[in-house]
């Protein structure tokens, strides 16, 4: 079992924070879909140890990230491409683009691969920041707990109208019916359904941290200590800093 | 950007949303100054700042507020990342309903808007 707790904090944190938390840092130790157990969490390193990367700082301060070459300075755990998508995706989101993802799959890294590894790092950003912002440490990382990935896409899955591909709400099975409740499941809902259990982590975490789906537009009562007005404008300004059109 | 929108109108106020892409300040939103404070000190490398922003908000509106408020900070954090990496489009709907809000806004010149 993961040692993520709360117990510790300097302020208090809802059990359901917590219990997200628990589950998320669970599977970070276990193979995934794709990735083994030492590779999910090599990722989680790679992405705290990515702000550190000389090179990333270059092509940020760079008016075109493709303007700097050079090698990054990671942790050694992963492949170069990968330790490429990883120091990307944490540094420089915003300036990520189609043809940069094509050139990283034309290069070998599978697109299953890709997409677990976008999960493992939003996972452990939504964790690590959320802890940075009551005022904790990172949490130490889990020893891996083996378990053989399972190499499985589900049915329904295609290209559509993002890079990846993903499940249409037209297009799921049964095992992904839980994914697709509502008559409407915007664009990001569905940006992780290549890997069903990436996506249910993710939004696992979307639950607690954020709200639920049916809380979202329900304007009769407040779920937070804050009031929707004032979680938006979080997101916003969040997103804003981040450069996130989306 | 339509939650924001919708949350507004719903409760009280007209929400100066420049202000959200600029230098923040209160903007229709109680104690928006002092959240997008945090928000801001979340995401940079300033400890100092985090903390004495953090311990404002305990004081004038207390730990659960503090909570959220890095809860929400958190996991916009990460989603802005898998909307970013995965290549995840506006929906149209919702692209046409906030069209208005990004141009006030200035979203459509973000480093990461669509590129022709």
């Amino acid at each position: 079992m993961s040692a993520i707790g709360y117990e510790n904090a300097p302020v208090p944190v809802r059990a359901d924070i917590a219990a997200a938390h628990a589950y998320a840092w669970d599977r970070l130790a276990r193979a995934g879909y794709w990735l083994t157990a030492e590779e999910r969490l090599a990722v989680a390193a790679e992405a705290r140890n990515a702000p550190n990367c000389r090179l990333c700082r270059a092509r940020k301060e760079a008016l075109s990230p493709n303007a700097v070459q050079g090698t990054h300075d990671s942790l050694g755990l992963l492949s170069a491409l990968e330790v490429e998508v990883v120091h990307r995706i944490v540094t420089d989101p915003a300036r990520l683009s189609e043809s940069w993802y094509r050139g990283i799959i034309d290069q070998g890294l599978a697109e299953e691969r890709y997409v677990e590894i976008v999960a493992v790092i939003a996972q452990v950003t939504a964790i690590d920041t959320f802890r940075r912002g009551i005022g904790m440490a990172p949490a130490v990382l889990p020893k891996p707990a083996g378990g053989t990935p399972r190499r499985t896409r589900p049915t329904g899955v295609r290209k559509t109208d993002a890079w990846v591909p993903t499940i249409a709400k037209a297009d799921h099975g049964p095992d992904e019916a839980d994914l697709f409740r509502g008559n409407k499941v915007s664009n990001i809902r569905r940006a992780l359904t290549l890997i069903p259990d990436e996506q249910r982590t993710f939004f696992k975490i979307g639950e607690a941290q954020y709200l639920p789906g049916p809380a979202m537009w329900d304007f009769t009562r407040e779920y937070r200590a804050i009031t929707h007005a004032q979680i938006e404008l979080i997101a916003a300004r969040v997103s804003a800093i981040n450069q996130c059109f989306y | 950007m339509q939650l924001l929108r919708a949350s507004s109108d719903k409760t009280d106020g007209t929400i100066d949303y420049a202000a959200i892409t600029g230098n923040g300040g209160e903007m229709g939103v109680p104690h928006g100054g002092l959240l997008m404070d945090f928000a801001d000190a979340v995401l940079s490398t300033d400890d100092r700042r985090l903390a004495a922003v953090s311990e404002r908000i305990r004081r004038e509106l207390g730990d659960a507020v503090l909570v959220d408020s890095a809860c929400v900070a958190g996991f916009f954090n990460a989603i802005d990342r898998v909307a970013d990496s995965t290549g995840t489009p506006v929906e149209d709907e919702k692209a046409a309903d906030t069209a208005d809000l990004r141009r006030v806004m200035g979203i459509n010149t973000f480093t990461g808007a669509p590129r022709a």
